[in-house]
C-alpha cells in the first residue's frame, strides 16, 4: 500500500503539489487525471523516489521511499520521455535495468520483446516512437516490481500495442497482485485500464475514487419538459446537486451527483416528456468536475 | 510466499551496477589507451629513432646518449603529466553526466539504488581507466626506451616522480570536476565552474589587491608574490614544485591528495543531496549560482577599473575608472547572465540586485580604489602595532618598544616621499674602492643632495665626463648612494589586521634614525651574524677567472652551477654554445656557511690586495614569516691572496666542466689544431695577468707570452681538462692567469682565466713569471 502523506512540492514559486493525500491499494491500477501542469509528473516522481516533497511522505508499507534502496527495488518508474543509454540497444538498457532491479527477469522481457517483433541487438536511436515506448514499458514490466508507475506511456502505442500493454499489464496484476499507476490525461486510456482514478487540478488533488463509484455518484440526465413548466422545472432542477447544466429547446441536459434512485424520482416529479440516464465517461466526469472548479476547459487538451 | 516476494528477496550488491559501469564505458577505456598510444608511445618510439640514427652517424658518445636518454625519459613523463590533465577534463566530463538532463535524472534517481553508489561507480570506473591507461603507458614507454638503453634505469625515479605528478594533478582535477559537476547541472558549466574554482581565487585576488594599491603608497608587490599565488591556485602550485621534483621528489605536492579527497568527498555530498529537478539548469545551488554570479561580475568590473585606469583612456583619471568599472560591470552582468540563464533574453535578469551591487562596488572604489578617506595605506596607531620590521641601509631592524614604533608611525603618517623607489642593492664595491673611499668620507653622512647640487650647480657632460657647474667631477658612484636620505622598506605589524607594507625615506642624520639605531633591534641588525644566516642566502654569484659560479637556494637545499665563456664545447642536443651546467646539489647549510666564511672586507686589505674577483651574496627578506621577494645583496672582493675562496670557485668551475663522469658535452669541431685554439683564446684578450697566488704578485703578459703560456701548460685537445686536472688533486697552485676581454670580443667586461700549475714549484709557470717583467 501507498500512503501520499500530505505532499507539497514547489519549484520556485510554483507550487506543484499542495498538500496531497491518498492511499493506493496494493493489486490495483491507479489512474492519475488531470491537466497539463496539475502534478501528475511531479507527483509520480516523488512517489518513485526521484523527488523529495517540500513536506510530507510517501510511504510503502509505512516505509519512506525517499533514498530507500529496499523500497525502491519494488518500485519502477517510467517516464513519458524515457531515457536510454547513449546509442543503447534493447540489450544494453537491459542489462542497464538488470544490473539495478534484481528482480529483473531476463526472460520474460526477451519473451515480451519476441512477442512484440521488437529486436534487442538494434539501436533504440533506430526505433520509432512508440517502439521506443515498448521497449520502455516491457523493461519496466520485466522488472517484476510491485509497483509499476507510468507516466504517459501508454501515449504513442498504436491501438493494437495499446490493446496488447493493457492486457499484459492486466495478466501481470492479476499474477502477483502488482500496483499499477497510470498518470495521464487520455482519459479514455484509464477509463479502460483503472479501477481506481484521482483527479489532480492546480497541485491539488480534486478527487479519488473507485471508477465505479465515480459512475454511480454522478449522472447525466437528458430530459424534455413542455414549454409552460420549463420556469419551474428548471428551479427544481437546481435544487439537485446540479454540476452541469444546458438547456437547448425543451431539453434539458443535465450532470448531477447523487444516488440515482434519488435524482430519478425529484425528475419524474416533474413530469417530464422524456427522461433519459446517459452513461458518462470518464471523460465527460472530468470535463464536468473540471468546469465545476472554474477551469477554462480547452478540447485540444484531452487526449 | 508469493512470486513477487521471491524475486524481491534476491540478492542485490552494488558491485552489480559498478560492474556495469565498468563494461558499459569501454570506449572510454578505449579512447584513453589510444591517446596513451599516439601521445606517448609513439613519440618514444619516434625519440628512440632520432637517437639510434645519431648514433649510427656518430653524432653520439656515451654520454650523449645517457644525456639524450634523460631527455626522453623527461619529455615521456612530461607528456604523461598532460595526458593525465586531458584525461581529467574527459574523465570528469564523462562521469555523472546524466545529472545534466532531467531527464537522465529521472531515470538515475528511480533507480534502487543509493546516490552514493551511483557516485562511486561513475567515479571509480573512470578512476580505474585513467590507471590502467596511464600505468600502460608510462611502463610501455619505459620499456621501450630500456630495452634499447639500458642506462633509462638512471632515470627511473625521476621518471616516476614526474609521473606521479601527472597522477596527483589527474586525481586534483578529476576531484575538482567532480565537485563542480555537484553544483552545476550543464556540462559547459561544469567546465567554466572547474576554472572558477581553480582560478577565480587568484584572479580575485589579484584583482582587489591590484587595484585597491594601485593608488596607494604600499608596495604591490609585497601582496602579489609568489606564494600567495601558490597558494590561492593549486595548479600553479604544483607546477612550481614540480620544476623541482629532481631535488625534492613529490613530497611537496602530496599534500594535494587529501586536498583532491577533500573535494571528491564533497562531490559525492552534493551528488546525494543535489535536487533531481534542478537538473538541467546551470548552477544548481542557489547561493552558488548567487556567489559566482556577483564575484565574476565583481572581478570584471575591477579588471574594467584597472584596464582604464592604466592610461588606455584619454581623459581624467577619476572619468576612466568610472568608465572602467561601468564598462566590467555592465558587460559582465549581461554576458554572465546570459551564460547562467542559458539566454539572450535574460541579459537584464536581476536587474534590481545588479544596481543594489552596483552601487556597492561604487562604495568600495570611493573607500579603497579611490582612497577617498585614507584607508588604505593607513598606518595603524602604535597601540595596533605588534611590531615594525624595517629593511634599511641593508640591515633587517625590527622594532617593538612603543616609543619608536610612535615614532616611525607618525613619520609614515607625514612622510611626503612614500612610495619613492628603493634602492635594492647595498653595494661594497663602491665602499671598498679608494676612490669612493674618499668621496664617501668627504660625503658620508652628511651629504645633502638638495644641499649639494645648490653649492655645486647642475650636472653637465664635458669631454668624456660628469662634472658639476663648480668644477667638481661626479663621483662614479650614484649621489644618491651617499645621501644620508636612505630608503626604508617598513613592515607594519598590527595586532590584528594584514601587515602594512610600504617604503618610506628616511634621514639618517635626523632624530628618528638616531631613535631606530639606539634600539635593540637595530643592534641586533647590525650582528651581522645573527642574520646573515645560510637559511637566509637566496643566492652567492663569484666572478672569478674564466668562469662564473652561482648558488642558489632552493627550498631545505641550495642548487649550484657555473658559466663560462671560453669553453669550446657545445652541446649537441641543444646546439648552444654557452651554457649554464648545473655541478650538484650541495650538502645544503653546511657549505653555505663555509663559504660564508670565507669573504671578508676590509679596507685595509682592499688598499694592500690584488682584487680578482668579487661574491654578491642576495640575502632574501623574510619579514613575519611572509615571504617577500625582495633582497639585500651585499658585494664582496676577492683578493688574490684568498686561496681557499679560489679553490672553492675553481673546483666548482672544474667540476662543470669536467666531462668525465658525464660527457653532457662534445668538443667544438671547428678547431684543427691546437694552434687555432690558442689563437682563438688569446685574440680577444689585452692584457692578461699572471697573479702569483701566494704573494697577489702579479705580471702582465703580453698576447705572445699568453700564447706561449697556453702553448706550454696546454696540449689541444685537452687544453680545458689540462686545466682542469692541474688544478685538482695538486697540493699546492701557485698562479692565476687573468685574462681581460677586449671590446672587439665584445665580452661583458673582463673576463678571467685562472688555473694552477701542478706540484712542482718550479714549473714553467715560474719562468714565465719571472720572465714577464712587465708590472701591471
Amino acid at each position: 500500500m501507498i500512503k501520499i502523506d500530505s505532499i507539497t512540492k514547489t519549484f520556485d514559486v510554483v507550487k506543484s503539489l499542495n498538500d496531497v493525500s491518498l492511499v493506493i491499494e496494493k493489486g490495483s491500477i491507479f489512474g492519475l487525471i488531470g491537466s497539463n501542469g496539475s502534478g501528475k509528473s511531479t507527483l509520480l516522481k516523488i512517489m518513485s523516489g526521484v523527488y523529495k516533497p517540500d513536506s510530507g511522505g510517501i510511504y510503502y508499507d509505512g516505509v519512506s521511499v525517499w533514498e530507500n534502496s529496499e523500497i525502491k527495488r519494488n518500485v519502477v518508474y517510467l517516464s513519458d520521455n524515457q531515457y536510454f543509454l547513449p546509442n543503447a540497444t534493447a540489450y544494453d538498457m537491459m542489462r542497464l535495468y538488470k544490473s539495478v532491479y534484481p528482480t529483473f527477469s531476463v526472460d520474460k522481457f526477451r519473451t515480451y520483446l519476441k512477442s512484440f517483433g521488437l529486436d534487442e541487438r538494434r539501436k533504440l536511436t533506430t526505433f520509432s516512437k512508440g517502439m521506443q515506448k515498448q521497449v520502455s514499458i516491457l523493461l519496466g514490466l520485466a522488472c517484476c516490481t510491485e509497483y509499476l508507475f507510468c507516466d504517459e506511456t501508454l501515449d504513442g502505442l498504436d491501438p493494437v500495442m495499446r490493446q496488447t500493454v493493457r492486457k499484459i499489464i492486466a495478466a501481470e496484476v492479476a499474477d502477483r497482485s502488482m500496483c499499477v499507476v497510470f498518470a495521464s490525461h487520455n482519459l479514455k486510456e484509464i477509463e479502460d485500464i483503472c479501477d481506481h482514478v484521482s483527479l489532480l487540478h492546480k497541485g491539488e488533488l480534486l478527487f479519488e475514487a473507485g471508477l465505479d463509484d465515480i459512475k454511480l455518484g454522478i449522472h447525466k440526465i437528458q430530459l424534455t419538459i413542455p414549454k409552460e413548466r420549463q420556469d419551474e422545472a428548471s428551479a427544481e432542477l437546481d435544487k439537485l446537486n446540479i454540476v452541469k447544466k444546458e438547456k437547448r429547446g425543451s431539453l434539458f441536459t443535465i450532470v448531477a451527483r447523487g444516488d440515482e434512485e434519488k435524482i430519478s424520482e425529484k425528475i419524474n416529479a416533474l413530469k417530464p416528456t422524456f427522461v433519459e440516464f446517459i452513461p458518462l465517461t470518464l471523460e465527460e466526469i472530468f470535463i464536468a468536475e473540471m468546469e465545476e472548479r472554474g477551469y477554462e476547459f480547452d478540447s485540444t487538451i484531452i487526449g | 510466499m508469493n512470486s513477487t516476494q521471491q524475486l524481491s528477496d534476491k540478492k542485490y550488491s552494488s558491485r552489480t551496477y559498478f560492474n556495469f559501469v565498468l563494461k558499459q564505458n569501454w570506449q572510454n577505456l578505449a579512447l584513453f589507451i589510444i591517446i596513451v598510444i599516439l601521445a606517448m608511445i609513439l613519440p618514444t618510439f619516434m625519440f628512440l629513432e632520432d637517437l639510434v640514427r645519431a648514433e649510427e652517424m656518430g653524432f653520439s658518445s656515451a654520454h650523449t646518449i645517457l644525456d639524450e636518454v634523460e631527455d626522453i625519459a623527461r619529455n615521456i613523463s612530461f607528456i604523461g603529466v598532460l595526458v593525465s590533465c586531458a584525461f581529467a577534463v574527459i574523465a570528469g566530463m564523462g562521469a555523472l553526466s546524466y545529472v545534466n538532463s532531467e531527464r537522465n535524472v529521472g531515470c538515475y534517481h528511480s533507480f534502487p539504488m543509493k546516490r552514493e553508489t551511483m557516485f562511486f561507480s561513475e567515479t571509480l570506473t573512470r578512476l580505474i581507466y585513467y590507471f590502467v591507461s596511464i600505468i600502460l603507458g608510462y611502463t610501455v614507454s619505459y620499456f621501450m626506451v630500456y630495452a634499447m638503453y639500458p642506462q633509462m634505469s638512471v632515470y627511473t625515479v625521476s621518471y616516476i616522480n614526474v609521473g606521479l605528478v601527472g597522477v596527483i594533478l589527474f586525481i586534483l582535477i578529476f576531484s575538482v570536476m567532480m565537485f563542480s559537476a555537484g553544483l552545476t547541472g550543464s556540462a559547459v558549466m561544469r567546465l567554466l565552474m572547474t576554472l572558477v574554482i581553480f582560478f577565480l581565487p587568484i584572479a580575485l585576488y589579484y584583482l582587489v589587491v591590484y587595484s585597491v594599491l594601485m593608488n596607494s603608497s604600499l608596495e604591490e608587490s609585497y601582496y602579489l608574490n609568489e606564494t600567495v599565488a601558490q597558494f590561492l591556485c593549486p595548479i600553479f602550485d604544483i607546477a612550481v614544485k614540480s620544476n623541482f621534483i629532481d631535488k625534492t621528489g613529490i613530497v611537496p605536492i602530496l599534500v594535494y591528495i587529501p586536498v583532491a579527497a577533500v573535494y571528491y568527498f564533497g562531490a559525492m555530498l552534493l551528488h546525494k543531496f543535489r535536487k533531481s529537478e534542478s537538473s538541467g539548469t546551470t548552477i544548481i545551488w542557489k547561493p552558488v549560482f548567487a556567489v559566482v554570479k556577483y564575484l565574476l561580475i565583481f572581478s570584471a568590473g575591477l579588471l574594467g577599473v584597472i584596464i582604464f585606469g592604466s592610461g588606455i583612456f584619454d581623459g581624467s583619471e577619476f572619468t576612466a575608472y568610472i568608465i572602467g568599472a561601468l564598462m566590467g560591470l555592465v558587460i559582465s552582468f549581461i554576458v554572465v547572465n546570459c551564460i547562467l540563464y542559458r539566454s539572450s533574453k535574460s541579459m537584464f535578469k536581476g536587474l534590481k540586485t545588479f544596481i543594489v551591487f552596483a552601487v556597492c562596488f561604487a562604495v568600495f572604489m570611493v573607500l579603497f580604489v579611490f582612497n577617498a578617506y585614507g584607508i588604505v595605506g593607513k598606518p595603524y596607531s602604535p597601540e595596533a602595532t605588534k611590531k615594525i620590521e624595517l629593511i634599511a641601509d641593508g640591515n633587517h631592524i625590527t622594532i617593538e618598544d612603543n616609543d619608536t614604533i610612535g615614532l616611525i608611525v607618525d613619520y609614515i603618517n607625514g612622510d611626503s616621499e612614500r612610495g619613492m623607489e628603493y634602492s635594492e642593492g647595498y653595494i661594497l664595491p663602491y665602499i671598498y674602492s679608494e676612490e669612493n673611499d674618499d668621496l664617501i668620507e668627504q660625503y658620508y653622512p652628511n651629504y645633502s643632495k638638495t644641499v649639494f647640487e645648490r653649492e655645486n650647480g647642475p650636472i653637465q657632460y664635458e669631454n668624456g665626463k660628469y662634472v658639476y657647474e663648480s668644477g667638481m667631477e661626479f663621483p662614479t658612484v650614484y649621489v644618491d648612494d651617499l645621501s644620508t636620505r636612505i630608503s626604508v622598506r617598513v613592515l607594519q605589524v598590527p595586532v590584528f589586521g594584514i601587515p602594512l607594507f610600504c617604503t618610506v625615506r628616511i634621514n639618517t642624520a635626523g632624530e628618528m634614525w638616531g631613535a631606530i639605531t639606539e634600539t635593540e633591534g637595530y643592534e641586533a641588525a647590525l650582528d651581522l651574524a645573527s642574520w646573515m644566516k645560510p637559511e637566509r642566502v637566496d643566492n652567492i654569484d663569484i666572478t672569478l677567472g674564466g668562469g662564473h659560479v652561482y648558488v642558489y637556494n632552493h627550498g631545505s637545499d641550495y642548487v649550484k652551477y657555473s658559466t663560462g665563456y671560453q669553453i669550446p664545447y657545445y652541446d649537441v642536443t641543444v646546439e648552444e654554445e654557452y651554457l649554464n651546467i648545473e655541478v650538484s646539489v650541495s650538502n645544503g647549510k653546511d657549505e653555505i656557511s663555509e663559504l660564508l666564511s670565507m669573504f671578508d672586507y676590509s679596507r685595509e686589505r682592499a688598499k694592500n690586495s690584488t682584487l680578482i674577483g668579487h661574491a654578491r651574496v642576495s640575502y632574501n627578506h623574510s619579514l613575519d614569516e611572509v615571504m617577500y621577494p625582495g633582497y639585500t645583496a651585499i658585494t664582496y672582493p676577492i683578493y688574490a691572496e684568498d686561496i681557499e675562496l679560489i679553490n672553492y670557485v675553481m673546483t666548482t668551475i672544474i667540476k662543470a666542466y669536467d666531462h668525465s663522469g658525464s660527457d653532457k658535452l662534445i668538443r667544438r669541431n671547428d678547431y684543427t689544431s691546437a694552434a687555432d685554439y690558442i689563437a682563438d683564446q688569446i685574440s680577444g684578450y689585452a692584457p692578461a695577468f699572471l697573479v702569483d697566488m701566494k704573494t697577489g704578485e702579479a705580471v702582465m703578459l703580453d698576447q705572445s707570452d699568453l700564447a706561449g703560456l697556453i702553448e706550454k701548460t696546454s696540449m689541444m685537445p685537452e687544453i680545458n681538462r689540462y686545466y682542469v686536472r692541474s688544478v685538482l688533486g695538486k697540493e699546492s697552485s701557485d698562479y692565476a692567469l687573468v685574462m681581460s676581454g677586449t671590446e672587439s670580443r665584445n665580452y661583458h667586461g673582463s673576463s678571467w682565466h685562472l688555473f694552477r700549475e701542478g706540484a712542482a714549484e718550479k714549473s714553467e709557470l715560474d719562468e714565465i713569471f719571472l720572465s714577464s717583467g712587465k708590472q701591471p
